[in-house]
């Protein structure tokens, strides 16, 4: 890992596009301003592992979907022609 | 995109080219051939999966408001996927012009929603992604998957109010279904036994 010392208001460059730079300090928060490209999505990372996470679940093969199927029917909500279909 | 209207189909593996439709192995749905302009890039990947890039949206074999996002090119990798106005009235992706620019997207009134779901065995407690939506643009069939600032969306949101249950139809819908749909499970079962062989 790279470590670098920078104070308020210095900044990084990373490549050519993105620059980190630090905006405030206060305690132990940094407040951090981030130019990107929009192509290059930038995510806290607590919140990139969360839904990295949760597609990895969203993954697995769901083997009662066709059992959701019949809970979404039976409560006759959006899939009404379904529902009536069914009396 | 070039396309041309050559009647070919391609194996799985096609890459850029004017085959009009691509053939592909599954391994829920077994070969599936569907035409080259259904499939959908996300040049990210989607969050843990930045290797699969090209997928296509079947609809649920046996019903409901459930789609699969399904892998091109690696055959186990398939997503349960919904349009959240199904469950979700009031959810709103607030995506930035960053964002929409980026999927060519005038404005989210072009663009299509999708919520990943994690199903897990007993169904009344599956949970949407609010907080890690896909944003598609339908027209360009491109996608991405987005990572939301919002509060109250988290990554696990019940999808069905809570206390709900197979019985519980409210208009009658009787809860001997239980057997019904099980031809659908078995023939999905079939299909993928036999493409492993």
């Amino acid at each position: 890992m790279l470590v670098l010392t920078r104070v308020k208001e210095e900044a990084i460059m990373i490549g050519h596009q993105v620059e980190v730079k630090v905006l405030d300090i206060r305690g132990d928060r940094v407040r951090l301003g981030i130019v990107a490209p929009p192509d290059v999505p930038v995510h806290r990372k607590e919140v990139y592992l969360a839904i990295q996470k949760e597609n990895v679940e969203a993954a697995r093969p769901p083997e009662a979907l066709d059992d959701a199927v019949r809970l979404y029917r039976g409560r006759g909500r959006g899939g009404e022609d379904e529902a009536k279909g069914k009396k | 995109m070039k396309t041309s209207q050559g009647g070919e189909s391609r194996e799985q593996g096609a890459t850029e080219g004017g085959g009009s439709t691509i053939v592909f192995e599954t391994t829920r749905f077994g070969a599936v051939e569907v035409p080259d302009d259904k499939v959908i890039r996300f040049p990210d990947g989607l969050l843990g999966f930045p290797e699969q890039q090209r997928y296509v949206l079947v609809q649920n074999p046996s019903g409901g408001p459930f789609q699969w996002l399904q892998s091109v090119d690696e055959p186990a990798l398939a997503f349960v996927a919904a349009e959240p106005g199904h469950f979700f009235e009031n959810y709103a992706v607030p995506a930035s012009s960053e964002e929409l620019r980026a999927l060519c997207l005038e404005s989210m009134e072009d663009a299509v929603v999708l919520v990943l779901l994690v199903v897990p065995p007993d169904p009344s407690r599956i949970t949407a992604n609010l907080q890690g939506p896909l944003l598609i643009n339908p027209d360009a069939r491109v996608g991405r998957q987005l990572v939301l600032q919002v509060p109250e969306y988290t990554t696990r949101h019940a999808i069905f109010p809570a206390g709900t249950s197979a019985g519980e139809g409210t208009d009658g819908a009787a809860p001997d279904g239980k057997k019904s749909d099980d031809e659908a499970l078995e023939s999905i079962g079939a299909k993928r036994s036999g493409r492993q062989g």
